[in-house]
C-alpha cells in the first residue's frame, strides 16, 4: 500500500493543482504584503513548480535552508518582530511558499493543503466583507478539489469530477456550519481578540480637530455607517450625525472639554423634541474610535453608551467590531439648558487671537442690533467675500484662523467652522464646533442611507439665549450645495473648489452607480445578518427559541447535543445507504467472518475461504467442524460449477448457529 | 486421478531441495500449456529443475545453450541435400523435443530469440515452405541471468509476455542447503529417477485443466485485479487481456494440482506473482520488477 513516507512523484496536473491552491490561498495576503516578499514567494513557488512538472528533483538542502533563513531574517528586519497579526501572517505565507520547495512525500502535500485552508481563514483577520467570503468559498472549493486530485490514483478522472465531489463535500458541510454559526458561544470581551496590531489603520472621527484633519478623512470613500430607517427618511438638510463636540481651543487645535460629567444619570431628556421622530437602526463599521454618530438628537441611547454633556454619544469600549444599535432621533429640537460654566467656556478666546479678527467681529456687533444680526453678517461675509470651498487648502502657519480669514480664504468645513466659532466668540456669542457626518446617500435598492467617511463634516452651535443651542453651518454659506449633494471625489486632487455630484447623465455612470448600490446592499445584508450577530443577538435569538438567560457553558452543551444528534442521524442514514446490496451467499459468509472475529480469528478482506479455513484449523476452534462445513458450502455455492441453490438454506442455518464457543 | 502428480512433485523435491512451491509453479505452468522463464543467478539449480521435470514426467529433453553466435537454424534445424535420395533432407534442430531448456536466452541475438519465441507461440516450425508441428506436449524453460547484462540482449516486454510465468529459485534455506551439501551428487540421483508419467497422461491432464470451472464470482475477482493494475499510478502500463487469460489458465492448473474441480481465489493468489511479476513495470524505477512490495497491492485486493 501507499506509505505516507514513501517518495512521491506527483504528475504535472497535480503540481499545477498544488500551485493553484497555494496561489489562491496566498493571493489576498500577497496583495497586502511588501512587494519584495510577494516576489520571493512567487519565484519560489514558480521555481518548484517548473522543476516538478519537468520531473526534476527539489533544490539542494543548502539552498532551501539559506532561502528559509534569509526570508525569516528579512521578515524580521522589515516588521521588527515575527509576532502579531501582520508579521505573523507574513511569516506563515512565506514559509508555506518555501514549504513547497521541499515537497517530497505525499504527506507534505497534505500538509500544504491544510496550510492553504489556514491561510484563507487568516485573511478574515484583515477583512470580513462579503467579497472576501465569496472569494474564500470559491478558493476552498478549488483547494478541496485539488486535494481530491492529489489523492486520486486514477488518471482518467477529470478535474470536473473532482470539483463536483468537492462541491458535494462542501455542500454537506453547510448544515454543520450553520449550526455552529448560530449556536457557538459568542463571548463578549477579549477571549478571542485579535492581536493588538489588527486595528491599525482604520479611519474615523477623532477626538481632536486641526486644520486638514477632516479634509483628509473626506478623501476616503470607506463606509462609516449605514442607517436603515423604519418609515420616513429625513430630508438632506436634517441629516446631521453628531460626533465629537469641541469647546476648547488653542487657536489651532480643538478638543472637547472634560469638565462637566456625562448626562447618563439625568432622568429627563436633555433637550425638547420638536416635530417628527425618526426610527432607525444604525450599523457602524468598526473604526477603532469611541464615537457613535447618531442622528441629531437621539432620545434613547444603548446601555453601554455615554451621553456627554455636549450631547454626543461615546462608547465605553473601543469600537473594534461591527456595532448595530436602534435609535429614535428628533432632527428638530431645542437645547435650552446650559450652565454658567458651560457658557463661559464657550466664550473663551485663545491667546493667539489677532486684532483683525476681533475688529471684524466688533464691526459686525456695532452694526447689528441683535445676535441674529451679527450671525447674518458673518454668514454674509463668508458668502460675498471670495472664499473657496476646497479639499486641498493651502498649509496654514501658527495662526491658522487669521491666515485663513484674511489671506488664503481657501478651506474645508473645519476651517469655516473654526473661524466662525472664533468670530462669534469675539462678538460675545457662546459658540462651539460640532463634528460628525452630514448627509448620506440613499441606496434605492436597500432603502437605507449609506454614510461614508467623505461625508465627514464640521459645523457650529451658537447659544442664542432662550432659543438655546442652535446649529449654524458656515460651510453652507460658502457652498450651499454641500448640504444637498455629495462631494465629487473625482476632482478632489485638483486643488480647485470642491465639485459636487449633481445627478448623473450618462448611461454608463448610472449603470455603475446602480452596480455600486447593489454591491453595497449586499454588504449591508451581510453586516446585518452575519457580522453583527454577536452575543446580544445570539441571546435574543435563543430567547425567542425558549432558551432564556442561557450561559455560554450551557450553550456549549446545547451545541454539542444538537451537532451530535445531527451527525448521528446523518451517520445512520449514510450507513444504511452505504451498505452495498450483496448477494445472500456473500452476506452469510460475511456474517460468518464477523462471528469468527468474535472468537479471535480475524479474517482479512483479501483472504480466500480455503486459506481462512487453514487458519481456523490452526487456531483449533471448538467449532471447527461447523466452520469446515460452512466453508465447504460457501465454496460450493460461490465457486463451483452448477451450484445447488437449495444449499443456501443450509448455509444460513449453519452460519446462524455458528456462535457457540 | 490428479493424485498421480503428487509423486512427481515429491520426487522432484528430493532433488531440488526446499523449492516445492517453485516446482509446483513450474508444473502448473506446464499443465497450463505455458512456458516458463527462470530468472536467477547461476548455480541455484535452474538446469537441474528442467532436467528433473523432464525425467519425472517422462519427456524427452533438449538443452540449447544460447550464445551470441547462435543462428535460428541452430535451433530450428536445416535441410541438407541428400545425394543418395537426390532431395533435401530436413535435419530437425533441438527445438523438436518435448521439453526444451533454453539456457541464458538473453545472450543471443534478437533474431535467434524470436525464432524460439515464435516456435513457442505457434507450436510449429516453418522452414523452407514446410510447416512442421512440434511434439506434444511442448514446454520451454528459458533461463535468464539478471546480474550480468553486459553483452546481452534483454528480452523486451512484448517477448516477456510470451512466458506464462517467471519464477526465481533463490538460495535454499539453511536446512535444505545442509542436506544438499551432505547428500549425494544431484546428477547421480537424477540418473536414478524413474519416470512418473507418460507424455500421453500429461496431455490428458492438460486437457482436464482446461475444463476446470471458473465461477462468475472468481471472474469478478480477476477483473478487479486487472482494473487495479490499470488504475494504479505505480505502473507504466496495466495488465493486458492476455495476462488476464494467462492468470486464469495458471490458476486452473494450480487448482488442478490442489485437486479441486473449481478455481478459488487462493489459486489466483498462488500464481499471481509468477504470472504478472514480469508483465508489469513500476513507474518508480527504484522498485524491483516483480518484487513483493510492488505486488502487495494485488495480494491485498479484497476478494469480492
Amino acid at each position: 500500500m501507499k506509505s505516507p513516507t514513501a517518495l512521491w512523484h506527483p504528475r504535472p496536473h497535480q503540481w499545477w493543482g498544488l500551485g493553484l491552491s497555494l496561489t489562491l490561498s496566498a493571493a489576498p495576503h500577497l496583495l497586502r504584503l511588501p512587494l519584495w516578499l510577494s516576489a520571493i514567494w512567487l519565484l519560489a513557488v514558480g521555481w518548484r513548480l517548473s522543476l516538478g512538472v519537468q520531473g526534476r528533483a527539489m533544490p539542494a538542502l543548502v539552498i532551501r535552508l539559506l532561502l528559509t533563513l534569509a526570508a525569516g531574517v528579512a521578515l524580521y528586519l522589515h516588521f521588527g518582530t515575527v509576532l502579531g497579526r501582520d508579521a505573523g501572517s507574513a511569516l506563515l505565507v512565506i514559509m508555506v511558499g518555501l514549504k513547497l520547495l521541499e515537497l517530497k512525500q505525499r504527506r507534505d502535500a497534505t500538509l500544504l493543503i491544510l496550510l492553504c485552508y489556514l491561510l484563507l481563514a487568516i485573511q478574515f483577520m484583515f477583512n470580513q466583507a462579503i467579497v472576501q467570503v465569496l472569494y474564500t468559498t470559491v478558493a476552498v472549493l478549488a483547494i478541496t478539489a485539488v486535494w481530491i486530485t492529489l489523492n486520486n490514483p486514477l488518471d482518467e478522472r477529470t478535474w470536473r469530477a473532482d470539483a463536483l465531489l468537492a462541491a458535494r463535500l462542501l455542500g454537506q458541510a453547510v448544515p454543520l456550519t450553520l449550526i455552529l454559526f448560530v449556536l457557538f458561544p459568542r463571548l463578549p470581551g477579549p477571549l478571542w481578540s485579535l492581536p493588538s496590531d489588527a486595528h491599525g489603520a482604520r479611519t474615523g472621527l477623532s477626538g481632536e480637530m486641526e486644520p486638514g484633519r477632516i479634509s483628509q478623512l473626506a478623501l476616503s470613500t470607506a463606509v462609516a455607517f449605514r442607517a436603515d430607517f423604519a418609515g420616513q427618511i429625513p430630508p438632506p438638510v436634517q441629516r446631521y450625525w453628531r460626533g465629537p463636540v469641541f469647546e476648547m481651543t488653542d487657536g489651532r487645535r480643538w478638543w472637547g472639554s472634560t469638565e462637566t460629567p456625562s448626562r447618563n444619570t439625568e432622568n429627563a431628556l436633555p433637550f425638547q423634541p420638536e416635530g417628527q421622530a425618526y426610527r432607525y437602526v444604525l450599523t457602524l463599521e468598526p473604526n477603532g474610535g469611541t464615537w457613535l454618530p447618531a442622528l441629531e438628537l437621539p432620545a434613547s441611547i444603548p446601555a453601554d453608551v455615554e451621553r456627554l454633556h455636549t450631547l454626543e454619544l461615546k462608547t465605553k469600549q473601543r469600537i473594534d467590531a461591527l456595532r448595530r444599535d436602534a435609535f429614535i432621533s428628533y432632527p428638530a429640537y431645542r437645547i435650552s439648558a446650559a450652565t454658567e460654566s458651560e457658557l463661559r467656556r464657550n466664550l473663551r478666546l485663545p491667546n493667539t487671537i489677532t486684532e483683525r479678527i476681533q475688529q471684524l467681529a466688533q464691526q459686525w456687533r456695532n452694526a447689528a442690533r441683535s445676535d441674529r444680526g451679527v450671525i447674518d453678517a458673518a454668514l454674509r461675509y463668508f458668502h460675498t467675500e471670495p472664499f473657496v470651498y476646497t479639499l486641498e487648502p493651502p498649509l496654514l502657519g501658527a495662526n491658522p484662523v487669521d491666515e485663513f480669514l484674511f489671506e488664503t480664504r481657501r478651506g474645508f468645513c473645519e476651517h469655516y467652522a473654526a473661524a466662525f466659532t472664533l468670530l462669534m466668540r469675539s462678538a460675545g456669542i457662546p459658540a462651539r464646533v460640532v463634528t460628525g457626518y452630514q448627509g448620506g446617500e440613499l441606496n434605492p435598492l436597500g432603502g437605507y442611507l449609506i454614510v461614508r467617511q467623505s461625508d465627514a463634516h464640521a459645523w457650529v452651535e451658537l447659544w442664542l439665549g432662550e432659543k438655546g443651542w442652535v446649529r449654524f453651518d458656515p460651510t453652507a454659506a460658502v457652498a450651499p450645495e454641500r448640504v444637498e449633494h455629495r462631494i465629487d471625489l473625482n476632482f478632489a486632487n485638483s486643488g480647485d473648489a470642491v465639485r459636487f455630484q449633481l445627478g448623473e447623465n450618462s448611461l454608463l455612470a448610472r449603470g455603475l452607480r446602480r452596480a455600486r448600490f447593489a454591491l453595497d446592499a449586499l454588504n449591508n445584508g451581510w453586516n446585518q445578518w452575519v457580522l453583527s450577530y454577536g452575543p446580544q443577538r445570539q441571546q435574543d435569538l435563543l430567547a425567542s427559541l425558549g432558551l432564556r438567560n442561557i450561559t455560554w457553558r450551557e450553550l456549549a452543551w446545547v451545541l454539542l447535543v444538537v451537532t451530535g444528534a445531527a451527525l448521528g442521524m446523518l451517520a445512520l442514514l449514510l450507513l444504511r445507504r452505504a451498505r452495498p446490496k450483496r448477494d445472500p451467499i456473500s452476506e452469510l459468509y460475511a456474517r460468518f467472518r464477523k462471528r469468527l472475529a468474535q472468537q479471535g480469528v480475524i479474517s482479512q478482506p483479501h483472504e480466500g475461504p480455503q486459506a481462512l479455513l487453514t487458519r481456523i484449523e490452526q487456531a483449533q476452534l471448538p467449532s471447527l467442524a461447523a466452520a469446515r462445513r460452512i466453508t465447504e458450502l460457501y465454496i460450493g455455492l460461490r465457486y463451483a460449477a452448477n451450484p445447488d441453490n437449495a444449499l443456501i438454506t443450509e448455509l444460513r442455518r449453519a452460519v446462524n448457529s455458528f456462535n457457540s464457543r | 486421478m490428479p493424485s498421480a502428480l503428487e509423486p512427481v512433485i515429491r520426487q522432484a523435491s528430493q532433488i531440488i531441495l526446499g523449492k516445492e512451491h517453485q516446482i509446483r509453479l513450474a508444473l502448473a505452468c506446464l499443465l497450463a500449456r505455458g512456458h516458463l522463464l527462470i530468472e536467477d543467478l547461476p548455480g541455484v539449480g535452474k538446469t537441474t529443475l528442467a532436467h528433473v521435470l523432464a525425467t519425472t514426467l517422462g519427456l524427452d529433453y533438449q538443452r540449447i545453450q544460447f550464445t551470441s553466435d547462435l543462428l535460428p537454424a541452430d535451433i530450428l534445424g536445416v535441410s541438407i541435400f541428400d545425394r543418395g535420395n537426390g532431395d533435401f533432407q530436413f535435419h530437425p534442430g533441438p527445438i523438436f523435443a518435448q521439453l526444451i531448456l533454453a539456457d541464458e536466452i538473453n545472450r543471443t541475438t534478437p533474431k535467434s530469440q524470436s525464432a524460439l519465441l515464435e516456435a513457442m507461440e505457434e507450436r510449429q516450425v516453418t522452414s523452407e515452405g514446410h510447416t512442421r508441428k512440434l511434439p506434444e506436449p511442448f514446454f520451454v524453460i528459458a533461463t535468464q541471468n539478471p546480474s550480468e547484462q553486459i553483452g546481452t540482449f534483454p528480452l523486451p516486454e512484448s517477448q516477456l509476455d510470451r512466458f506464462l510465468m517467471r519464477i526465481e529459485l533463490g538460495y535454499p534455506d539453511a536446512a535444505a542447503e545442509r542436506e544438499l551439501l551432505a547428500g549425494r551428487d544431484r546428477r547421480a540421483l537424477l540418473a536414478e529417477l524413474p519416470a512418473g508419467l507418460t507424455p500421453a497422461e500429461l496431455v490428458s491432464y492438460q486437457q482436464q485443466v482446461e475444463t476446470l470451472h471458473v465461477s462468475p464470482a472468481l471472474l469478478d475477482y480477476v477483473q478487479e485485479l486487472l482494473a487495479l493494475s490499470r488504475q494504479s499510478d505505480r505502473f507504466v502500463a496495466g495488465l493486458s487481456p492476455r495476462a488476464g487469460l494467462g492468470l486464469l489458465r495458471a490458476a486452473r492448473a494450480w487448482a488442478f494440482l490442489e485437486q479441486r474441480e473449481h478455481v478459488l481465489p487462493e489459486d489466483i493468489q498462488a500464481v499471481l506473482p509468477a504470472v504478472i511479476g514480469h508483465r508489469l513495470r513500476a513507474r518508480d524505477t527504484l522498485a524491483e520488477n516483480g518484487s513483493a512490495a510492488m505486488l502487495s497491492a494485488f495480494m491485498q485486493q479484497p476478494i469480492p
